[in-house]
């Protein structure tokens, strides 16, 4: 039998936030409303609400990542849970313990939810199959496989600045072969209906069968841009040139950067995003990443309510089966009494 | 050594409902006959008197008689590739359990794969595991040599004494020759020592750290992939140096579409290369890895449907030659990862003989081709003459089996249906100590896969060498 | 399903007529108070108020969907769009508006999060219906209509006509 989706609990509602595969246009759409909510919240004075209060949220990070981590701890004190920040980058996970092992020590700190970063592709959909039943998982990234968070964020900044997606032509470009945020971002678009995908970059750093994600190669960036609503860059890792997947930054920039004069074949009003950290001169240049047309700040700061969405949502329909397993536990018990 | 009376038996090639009765004296088959015709009491040289000494002397029948009623009766199969994890890797399984496990799949030989730890690269490991096999009779061990001395890709192991002392066929398990030219010299040594090879095709740079097929469930699940040029590239340095050397070459656990091509044309060309798939090969593919289910994590992987087509009519029209197992006994802990560091490879043995069953009508075989890939073939790149061939015959070793095709798998335990194991206890194994198999439970392979294909069959006795090493009476 | 009591909406507008007169007398002496409805049914209420009293500030608008004490049975409840509270929050004379006060628990949560928004000087609580059942030492100032109900009954505004229904829960 084919394995169930770990992100749904015994009531279909989504109790682990890790792939964006397997939520449909409603439930995507959901979240993405529910952050709404959450956004305001950040435009007040105190910038909580009690929604977690009580609960303690564990940041387990097995990768580094400052940016990631500290845009999860905010959402969470938002909610008025408490923080645990557990770096595993060098601890005695490296030193051969298991990540099962690992995940039972942290359980047995009696963490609500645990947010978890690791290096390899699968590991969020590993720990959600095995942790604590009580506990929610939020993937924050695992390998190249998914960063389902950014995915939303990604999305949250288009639907402010967009609308509906139906109309919308993205074009993403660079490395999506490695890159987990393109994974997210276009699972994100295909299910909400996104009028066209396009993606670009050498074929070194395009994935097999790319199309079957349900986007179209354009070789030419020149010409993908052309009728382009947002551009989104993907950070290109040093790695890659040590690994001869592409010759140079350099090359790199003059025959995929998002230049002002590429950027200019695309629509007046077209968005310019990226995940970030930003290599300037190589992804992007710098004026665009900075200039009018950039949301690349804004995405960091709808990251904030994007999380805390999530982080409520899961919560409150583990929160609900525990209430409906504890008053049909009562009935039964009276019914047999 | 007990004789051995079947009766009441179905043969293969015979009317269903016609039944007949075969003798087994000293290990070999004397006597295949209509029902009836044996009369254990009229044999040469067992006269009452003497039944009843050799009774009282050794206290062991020196005839058994069984009765069958209708058992199909086919020849035991052959399995060119088994890892029996003894030597080294007693957690995941033991000669006895796994030997065990290979006659209820219907293999009453195995050839067992040289990964042990140490390798099979002395004559002293091979002794041991002869010694280790014996105390646990299953089915018959025919040990394979390493091709190099620790599967190091590096120095040739002494492979024309390890010849001598009963390893049939030499090779690299799933472990790399980087070196072209150690390649090259290998397989001329094993050539001048008539020892074929049997070589898995897969180039290690090119398949770099992918743990499974590249194509568009990798892409989707974002796991590095293995491209199919790991194993054309690899495969066609294998075939050139085939061409220059001469030795004998086995391509194993063949997994692709364009792999099937160039065999083909290797055979064309009158090359002495013959080939063999993994019976989870011919049913698996990517798409069942969707959720990161490492139950289908495999070193030689499940790739798209186009090239299971291609394998499946490799089979049909004779370029692949036989078909094995792969089978990969692990303990529960080996699957308690993230998918890429799961350890890859499948339990197989406790439904070979359902899976190999159901193939008949899947891929319209013609009797005799059903059974030339488990055993005339493998028996033949053995160069085992004994051995049997697709239809039982009276000379020939008693390598038997007794199955009923029909009958429903019984459910050896319970699988948990989450893919998770309780701790580091099996959630379901059968004979194998193995807790890596998906079929647990498993009636119908729709469960698993695209195809609604019923699953039935058990071995209900396994004969090897003329001794009764597997009964359910 | 058919409620047990069905009041029109001529006699509600009875009750907000009697909500509207001493709630202007308090705009009279603090003409800077301001009104916040609770979604929904307050909402409305404080809209009908509102275009009748015509404060200075426009009507602010309470989500209190973060601020409940209880996730519910299906979770985080619904989220029906973000509070809007357009004016400080800080020494104002805030009209808190809803349309059944019960338990009080949502009138809790309200003010839970009007004082994230600020501190207010003071909070008058005007409710359209105050039925029986208060669980929290929470009484309105304000009320159109006071009404004694068992737990299986609970009461209702039909915003579309402004009319107010009591049905009961099937057991």
């Amino acid at each position: 039998m084919s394995l169930p989706d770990p992100q749904f609990n015994q009531f279909g509602k989504l109790q682990h936030f890790i792939d964006i595969n397997g939520l449909d246009a409603a439930q995507l759409t959901h979240i993405l409303d529910t952050a709404e909510g959450f956004a305001g919240v950040n435009e007040r004075t105190i910038k909580s609400v009690p929604l977690l209060r009580g609960k303690t949220v564990a940041n387990i990070f097995f990768e580094n990542s400052t940016r990631t981590r500290t845009a999860f701890e905010l959402a969470a004190k938002r909610l008025s849970a408490d923080v645990l920040n557990v770096d595993l980058v060098t601890s005695s996970t490296t030193k051969g313990e298991s990540l099962l092992d690992t995940l039972r020590v942290l359980e047995a700190l009696q963490c609500d939810m645990f947010i978890v970063r690791h290096g390899e592709s699968g590991a969020a959909h590993f720990i959600a199959r095995h942790v604590a039943p009580g506990i929610n998982v939020v993937n924050g990234g695992d390998g190249q496989h998914s960063h389902p968070t950014q995915g939303m964020l990604d999305m949250f900044t288009i639907r402010r600045h967009k609308g509906d997606f139906a109309q919308l032509c993205i074009v993403i470009i660079g490395d999506i072969r490695h890159s987990r945020v393109a994974r997210s971002d276009i699972a994100a678009l295909v299910a909400l209906g996104a009028g066209e995908v396009r993606v670009v970059g050498p074929h070194t750093l395009m994935p097999a069968d790319v199309e079957s994600l349900g986007v179209e190669i354009f070789p030419d960036i020149d010409k993908a841009l052309v009728g382009a609503d947002v551009i989104m860059g993907l950070r290109l890792q040093k790695e890659r040139m040590r690994s001869a997947t592409i010759p140079s930054p350099g090359e790199f920039y003059r025959f995929y950067g998002l230049s002002p004069e590429r950027l200019a074949m695309a629509k007046p009003d077209a968005l310019v995003m990226h995940p970030g950290p930003t290599n300037r001169g190589v992804e992007i240049a710098a004026n665009v990443a900075d200039g009018p047309q950039s949301v690349i700040l804004e995405q960091i700061t709808w990251g904030i309510a994007v999380r805390m969405a999530v982080m409520s949502i899961i919560m409150g329909n583990s929160e609900a089966a525990r209430a409906t397993l504890a008053s049909n536990d009562a009935a039964a018990r009276s019914t047999s009494a | 050594m007990t004789t051995l009376l079947l009766t009441g038996i179905r043969l293969q090639h015979e009317q269903a409902d016609t039944r007949h009765d075969l003798l087994v004296e000293n290990g070999v088959i004397t006597h295949i006959e209509t029902a009836g015709v044996v009369n254990p009491q009229a044999l040469p040289g067992i006269s009452d008197s003497d039944e009843q000494q050799l009774a009282s002397t050794t206290g062991e029948p020196d005839i058994i008689t069984i009765q069958t009623n209708g058992l199909l009766v086919l020849p035991g199969f052959t399995d060119l590739y088994g890892r029996l994890r003894e030597p080294g890797f007693s957690r995941k399984g033991t000669l006895a359990s796994e030997t065990a496990a290979a006659l209820a799949g219907g293999f009453t030989t195995v050839l067992c794969a040289p990964d042990t730890q140490p390798a099979i690269d002395t004559p002293a490991t091979v002794e041991l595991i002869r010694q280790r096999a014996a105390d646990a009779p299953g089915a018959r061990v025919i040990p394979m040599a390493a091709l190099t001395v620790g599967l190091d890709g590096k120095q040739l192991s002494e492979l024309a004494t390890l010849k001598a002392v009963g390893c049939l066929a030499a090779g690299q398990a799933d472990r790399p020759i980087d070196n072209a030219n150690v390649l090259y010299s290998a397989m001329q040594y094993a050539a001048s020592v008539d020892l074929p090879l049997i070589m898995t095709a897969h180039d290690s740079q090119l398949a770099a750290n992918g743990c499974a097929h590249a194509g568009a469930m990798a892409t989707r699940l974002g796991l590095p992939g293995i491209p199919v040029a790991a194993e054309s590239v690899a495969l066609a340095r294998l075939i050139e140096l085939c061409r220059e050397t001469g030795c004998r070459l086995h391509i194993s656990r063949v997994s692709s579409a364009r792999a099937v091509g160039m065999i083909e044309r290797a055979k064309q060309d009158g090359l002495l290369v013959t080939a063999d798939v993994g019976i989870g090969h011919l049913y698996f593919t990517d798409a069942q890895l969707a959720g990161f289910d490492s139950r289908y994590h495999s070193a030689v992987p499940f790739r798209s449907a186009n090239d299971r087509q291609a394998l499946r009519d490799g089979i049909r029209r004779g370029i692949i030659d036989a078909i094995c197992s792969d089978h990969a006994p692990h303990d529960a802990d080996a699957s308690l990862a993230p998918f890429p560091d799961t350890e890859s490879g499948l339990a197989v043995y406790d439904h070979f003989l359902p899976l190999w069953l159901a193939l008949k009508p899947l891929l319209e075989l013609s009797d005799e081709q059903h059974l030339n890939v488990v055993t005339r073939h493998p028996n033949a790149i053995l160069c085992d003459e004994l051995a049997p061939g697709a239809i039982l015959k009276v000379g020939q070793r008693a390598d038997i089996i007794l199955i009923d095709p029909d009958a429903e798998l019984t459910d050896l335990s319970v699988a948990a249906t989450d893919g998770t194991t309780q701790g580091a206890a099996c959630a379901g194994h059968g004979v194998s100590a193995g807790c890596n198999t998906p079929l647990i439970g498993i009636r119908n392979l729709n469960q698993c896969t695209d195809e609604a294909i019923p699953l039935t069959g058990r071995v209900h006795m396994a004969i090897v060498g003329g001794e009764l090493r597997r009964s359910d009476y | 399903m058919t409620p047990l009591t069905k009041y029109g909406s001529e006699t509600v507008s009875t009750w907000l007529d009697a909500m509207q007169k001493p709630l202007a007398a308090v705009l009279r002496k603090e003409p800077d108070a301001a009104l916040i409805g609770i979604r929904r049914g307050g909402v409305e209420v404080g809209r009908y108020l509102h275009q009748r009293l015509t404060p200075t500030e426009p009507l602010g608008e309470l989500n209190i969907a973060f601020y409940r004490d209880d996730f519910s049975s299906i979770g985080l409840h619904p989220v029906v769009g973000p509070s809007q509270v357009p004016f400080t929050v800080d020494d104002r004379h805030i009209i808190l508006i809803d349309d059944v006060l019960g338990t009080g628990r949502t009138v809790r949560a309200a003010m839970n999060e009007i004082f994230d928004y600020g501190r207010p000087a003071k909070i008058t609580l005007a409710v359209l219906v105050q039925r029986s059942g208060h669980e929290l030492p929470i009484r309105a100032d304000v009320i159109g209509h006071t009404v004694e109900l068992s737990s299986e009954q609970y009461i209702e505004l039909n915003a579309s006509d402004m009319s107010v229904s009591i049905n009961e829960r099937r057991a």
